[in-house]
């Protein structure tokens, strides 16, 4: 790692000790919180010089002074409905709405909740997993997020507790170069089940870093939807750490369209026996939009099951990166792990570069990946054609063919026809330059 | 474990056949490395003002630069100051006139290393020009190739006899500056062949360089030029080996291809340095620069490679398409064993437009071998309708190695077409039992099911070569199937 920017690392000293003073918590949350700002000095800033940040470009961000986030009234039409009776909790610059949320009644010892209103009652319930999970300990923007993070929500279901309806989560941002460092913790015990919908939006120009934690117990069932409308102008610089247990399925669905730099890094760890995990990401770029993914999947036990499906659109200047690893552990056997990166580009600018890396310690294992990058096959083009369809036409419904295929992936219907929608509306926005 | 598991393991355990030391009186310059070492090997090799300056140029600039640390390969620190960077057979007077002159210890050195030097060199049609530690000791064939203006020697006679064409090309694809090996190599390089092509011929024979490192405490730093003029076609073929050792020898070549307008150049290697004893102990250190540039339209370099041998690989074979319509290939066995750790793959730099690459890697990791495929396709944003297409194909042979690809794409222009695919998997006991089944023992069925693997690259291998690759991999592969 190379050393701290100096410049940079002050303010952010001040910040901290001030935030620190601000707060009255218990011991316990403000070590790990001073344990997370040490592991930011000394992570540093990321500069392209490190590998993992060489197609980042944190400049425009870095030339920011960030505001500490605070409280504003927002309009309950800018937030996103999904349209079905939800578990639904709203942060605004980081801090739970109570007016705009709306709870449901849930059974003994679940609870979901924003972490102000649970830290002080269940306080032994979220110490020991608050920022537990392995993953991402070279993240500074994870360092960041412990050791600054104001509210989130914190969902925990006991064994065999089944939610049916979704949870939705929304964290909105007000801009003024405000810097906001939302939280997520969810646990599922044992047989627990939820559907989870986690949307981030906002107005102007801010830095959205959040972190979420997804912790799955044996048999755990979840379904995990993070849609990212952030403002044109955010940053937004993310990260995502999941464990999985024997046997538990965590489906996560990774929408991206928003942000004028958009980063999530995905650490997933299959930790028992038969755990499966499916990661599907599309992001839709355009005009100088960057949409950077990177993940690692580590298969530490046997006869795990993985699969990444990662597709962009680019239009414009649009950048998309994609940095993926499936690290197999020597004890991992019969893992079946696949990755697969998809790239259209639509215009002369646009830029895509795909890093899908296999690190395979197990012998019988099967594993593979595959990308590709290109326009449109210009034959399928010649086939609409060739039928009446116009070139523009033929364009459209070949890209939404290419997009749409990971909407159907989600099994929220809501939602995927929202986003369907969303598809449909940008394709009609952004002309097809084509060459 | 099954029967056919056992087999495998009891395989592994054959012995590296090529790892004799020659008694041979050498000339070696004390270890250690400072200007007055490199102006010492200029002396020695009288070469030109320029060709110091430029060694100079680059051993400076070699000092601020650091060992690089991003391949996924262990090894402690290399000691530079403890090598010896040049040894030669010591010469008795004048040098050799021809190959009846060379010491006949050498000569059986060769021999028992099946290089078809002098008479053999003719029968079996291949121009050979033996590397043997730090100088080129013999070039054969060169009469016959002299008549259609065609220059293979080593590069220090190159540097003697055609002072402008190494002038012109050195470092022009492989700057001084480039990385640690290949830097340090400009500043120290002793040897290595030399091949200029002229234009409209197409050279008759595979032309060969054969290295071997025989001191202890040298390295071997060899720098190959090899030039097609437009509308030539050459092939050329490398083969290396090492005596056995305890401790680990550093090998860091640079080749440099160029290929003008329409010309071919073919590029194979048959890597067998020694790799180091089943404890891992001892081998060589192979950290090579290889790069070539089609220069013209309608240019092609393909490399070919079949790496074998080194207790370390470190070599990226790479490709610049600059001119239109160029073809770069790369084809790649590696195979592990043992404690051995290869890094290794390509970089195909489209620059040019409709230029075309294509990538097959195989690898093979048996033991506690390590085996990477890390490769670069980049398409600037001039590389109009470009197209790459790369496959990484793992075989695991055991529960103790390990396989890893990490293919770096990165798409400039919407025209372009790159795909990469990669797979990872071990021998399928159905596979082997289909063959049992049939009555092929479980080593010959290994043999055929890892050679049916290869086969995509073992076909671009001249007809000698890819026979000689066939034994090898049967021979590296003996007792480590599971």
């Amino acid at each position: 790692m190379t050393a701290i920017a100096p410049l940079f690392s002050d303010p952010y000293r001040q910040a901290f000790a001030a935030f620190m003073a601000e707060r009255r918590e218990s011991e316990a949350i403000a070590r790990l919180r001073r344990a997370a700002f040490a592991r930011f000095e000394t992570l540093g800033w990321p500069t392209r010089h490190q590998e993992g940040w060489r197609f980042t470009d944190l400049a425009p961000l870095q030339a920011l002074t960030l505001q500490k986030a605070s409280a504003a009234l927002i309009d309950a039409a800018a937030l996103p409905e999904l349209g079905v009776a939800a578990h639904r909790l709203v942060f605004i610059n980081g801090r739970l709405a109570p007016g705009l949320s709306s709870e449901r009644p849930l059974l003994d010892r679940a609870f979901i909740t924003g972490f102000s209103q649970a830290l002080p009652r269940d306080l032994d319930l979220i110490a020991p997993v608050l920022d537990a999970l392995p993953g991402l300990q070279f993240h500074p923007f994870a360092a960041l997020n412990t050791a600054l993070w104001e509210d989130g929500a914190f969902i925990y279901l006991p064994q065999g507790t089944v939610i049916e309806e979704p949870i939705h989560l929304v964290f909105y941002a007000t801009g003024g170069d405000m810097a906001v460092y939302p939280r997520l913790l969810l646990a599922l015990e044992d047989g627990a089940q939820a559907t989870v919908v986690v949307e981030y939006r906002g107005q102007g120009r801010y830095l959205n870093s959040p972190l979420a934690e997804l912790q799955l117990g044996h048999d755990a069932a979840l379904h995990y939807h993070q849609v990212q409308e952030e403002s044109p102008q955010a940053f937004h610089v993310g990260g995502i750490r999941v464990h999985q247990s024997r046997a538990s399925q965590a489906n996560l669905h990774l929408f991206s369209s928003g942000g004028q730099l958009a980063r999530t890094d995905l650490e997933v760890l299959l930790d028992g026996e038969h755990a499966g995990c499916l990661v599907n990401g599309l992001t839709l770029g355009q005009e100088s939009q960057t949409g950077d993914y990177h993940l690692r999947v580590e298969h530490a036990q046997p006869h795990g099951t993985s699969e990444q499906v990662f597709k962009s659109v680019l239009n414009g200047q649009a950048r998309a990166v994609f940095d993926g690893m499936i690290h197999v552990r020597q004890h991992a056997q019969k893992t079946d792990a696949r990755q697969t990166s998809r790239n259209l580009l639509l215009s002369r600018q646009a830029q895509a570069r795909s890093n899908p890396r296999l690190e395979i310690l197990a012998d019988d294992v099967k594993c593979g990946h595959g990308s590709s990058t290109g326009f449109l096959d210009p034959d399928a083009e010649f086939y609409l054609r060739a039928r009446g369809i116009s070139l523009t036409q033929a364009r459209a419904l070949l890209v939404h063919a290419f997009a749409n295929d990971s909407l159907n992936r989600i099994t929220l219907t809501p939602l995927r026809d929202r986003l369907a929608r969303l598809l449909a509306a940008w394709l009609a926005l952004d002309s097809i330059e084509g060459n | 474990m099954t029967d056919s598991a056992q087999t495998l393991e009891r395989l592994a355990a054959s012995d590296y056949q090529y790892g004799f030391v020659t008694d041979i009186e050498q000339e070696t310059v004390a270890p250690g490395l400072n200007e007055d070492v490199i102006r010492l090997i200029s002396t020695k090799k009288q070469e030109p003002d320029w060709l110091l300056e430029w060694r100079l140029t680059a051993f400076r600039n070699w000092l601020t630069q650091q060992q690089p640390q991003w391949a996924r390969i262990h090894y402690p620190p290399i000691d530079y100051q403890a090598i010896s960077y040049y040894a030669a057979p010591k010469q008795k007077g004048e040098g050799p006139k021809s190959l009846d002159e060379i010491d006949p210890e050498l000569r059986r050195t060769y021999e028992k290393l099946g290089i078809p030097l002098a008479e053999q060199a003719i029968l079996a049609g291949v121009a050979v020009d033996a590397v043997f530690d730090s100088v080129s000791v013999a070039t054969s064939y060169k009469g016959k190739l002299a008549e259609l203006g065609i220059v293979f020697c080593s590069f220090s006679e190159a540097v003697r006899e055609h002072p402008e064409l190494v002038r012109k090309y050195l470092g022009s694809v492989v700057p001084y500056r480039d990385n640690y090996y290949a830097t340090l190599n400009s500043a120290v390089f002793s040897d290595g062949s030399f091949v200029y092509i002229p234009p409209g011929v197409r050279c008759p024979m595979e032309l060969s360089t054969y290295f071997r490192i025989n001191a202890s405490n040298t390295g071997q730093f060899e720098r190959t030029l090899i030039i097609a003029d437009e509308g030539a076609y050459v092939s050329y073929l490398e083969g290396c080996t090492a005596p056995q050792r305890d401790e680990n020898q550093l090998h860091a070549a640079v080749v440099e291809l160029i290929a003008l307008d329409n010309a071919t150049i073919k590029y194979s290697t048959v890597q067998n340095w020694y790799p180091g004893d089943a404890q891992g102990r001892g081998g060589i250190y192979n950290f090579v620069t290889k790069r070539g540039l089609c220069k013209g339209r309608d240019s092609k370099i393909s490399w070919t490679q079949v790496e074998t041998g080194s207790a370390i690989t470190w070599k990226y074979p790479s490709c610049i398409l600059r001119g239109e319509n160029s073809v770069g290939e790369f084809y790649s066995v590696a195979i592990t064993r043992d404690y051995q750790q290869a890094d290794t793959g390509t970089k195909m730099i489209h620059i040019g437009k409709n230029t075309r690459s294509t990538i097959v890697s195989k690898g093979i990791s048996a033991g506690h071998g390590q085996n990477a495929y890390r490769g670069l396709v980049k398409i600037m944003p001039t590389a109009e309708n470009a197209r790459n297409h790369s496959q990484c194909d793992s075989l695991l042979i055991g529960d103790q190695c390990g396989a890893h690809t990490f293919p770096y794409i990165e798409v400039q222009n919407p025209t372009a077409q790159v795909a990469h695919e990669a797979s990872t998997s071990k021998i399928s006991e159905d596979q082997l039992f289909y063959c049992r089944q049939r009555g092929i023992g479980t080593e010959d069925a290994v043999s055929l099911i890892v050679n049916g693997f290869c086969k995509e690259v073992f076909k671009e291998l001249p007809m000698e070569f890819a026979v000689e690759a066939q034994k090898l991999i049967e021979l590296k592969l003996e007792g480590s199937v599971g």
